[in-house]
């Protein structure tokens, strides 16, 4: 009982060592938590489809320059 | 079992094996995991991490042309790591106290992880699928892939950035969002600095 009294006041400890956040303005405190709820747990899900949809759309809209670049970024290490 | 005579052997291998979950985690719940980690004790993980580090820039000295010595590189970028630290450290302390350091070089190393990612990979595509792209359709295929794989990284390090400064300054989202700014407003020029003295083309940060 001791040992799960202690590992709870931990684990709270540890979930409350940041204050919730407060945008000021309900709206975009709303808008914050909804968006970001995505992307505290398997934030991939939403980021690979997102990233592979705004790669399709660069190239469609400026694929030459798309192709010069992604050379460029190839010797960017 | 007697594990006091193997004490550093232990300690190291279990660093390694938390370093691994950490990585696990910070891809699955990276908001839980960075938490975890700013309350962190443990600095064979932040070695463990700095090695990884130091190892790409060995591997990255053979394909480049005419580079400064690994080594070298690796001091510029323990430079940039604990000017960054420090840099955060002490601008929140003005508003909070009683902040760790060791938070902030916790995170920040395992902020790393997708930037070192993103750099071996492609080390490893450079030899690979040397460049230029050409202006056909595997070139194009290759195109997407690679901006689309880029964007996906970069998004994970703008999350795990945040995360990252939330929890070592403890501060809220705009005061967070300001930091980063006032941070670009040096990091940018530094970074055409490094540029230009052919010490890093993208900054490893």
């Amino acid at each position: 009982m001791k040992t799960f009294q202690y590992k709870l006041q931990r684990k709270l400890d540890e979930v409350y060592s940041v204050e919730s956040n407060d945008l000021g303005v309900d709206l975009l405190t709303f808008i914050y938590k909804k968006s970001t709820s995505y992307l505290k747990s398997l934030p991939f899900v939403i980021i690979i489809p997102l990233s592979l949809f705004v790669a399709v759309l660069v190239y469609l809209l400026i694929g030459r320059i798309a192709i010069k670049v992604t050379s460029l970024l190839q010797y960017g290490f | 079992m007697d594990f006091s005579k193997h004490g550093f052997t232990v300690d190291l291998l279990s660093s390694f094996v938390l370093v691994v979950r950490n990585f696990f985690l910070l891809t699955f719940f990276p908001y839980k995991a960075m938490r975890k980690i700013a309350e962190g004790k443990d600095y064979w993980q932040i070695g463990i991490i700095f090695s990884l580090v130091f190892i790409y820039f060995k591997f990255a000295y053979f394909l480049r042309d005419k580079p400064y010595p690994a080594t070298f590189i690796f001091f510029v970028f323990l430079l940039h790591f604990f000017l960054s630290v420090f840099f955060f450290y002490f601008l929140s302390s003005i508003a909070k106290k009683n902040l760790k350091i060791s938070s902030f070089i916790f995170t920040f190393s395992y902020a790393l992880l997708p930037t070192l990612i993103w750099f071996s990979t492609t080390s490893v595509l450079f030899i690979v699928l040397p460049p230029p792209r050409t202006f056909s359709l595997t070139g194009g295929a290759f195109t997407i892939f690679f901006t689309a794989y880029s964007l996906s990284l970069l998004a994970w390090k703008v999350i795990l950035v945040y995360l990252a400064i939330r929890f070592s300054t403890k501060l809220n989202f705009y005061r967070v969002v300001y930091l980063m700014i006032l941070y670009f407003a040096w990091f940018i020029p530094y970074s055409v600095l490094l540029y230009y003295n052919r010490i890093f083309r993208i900054p490893f940060i």
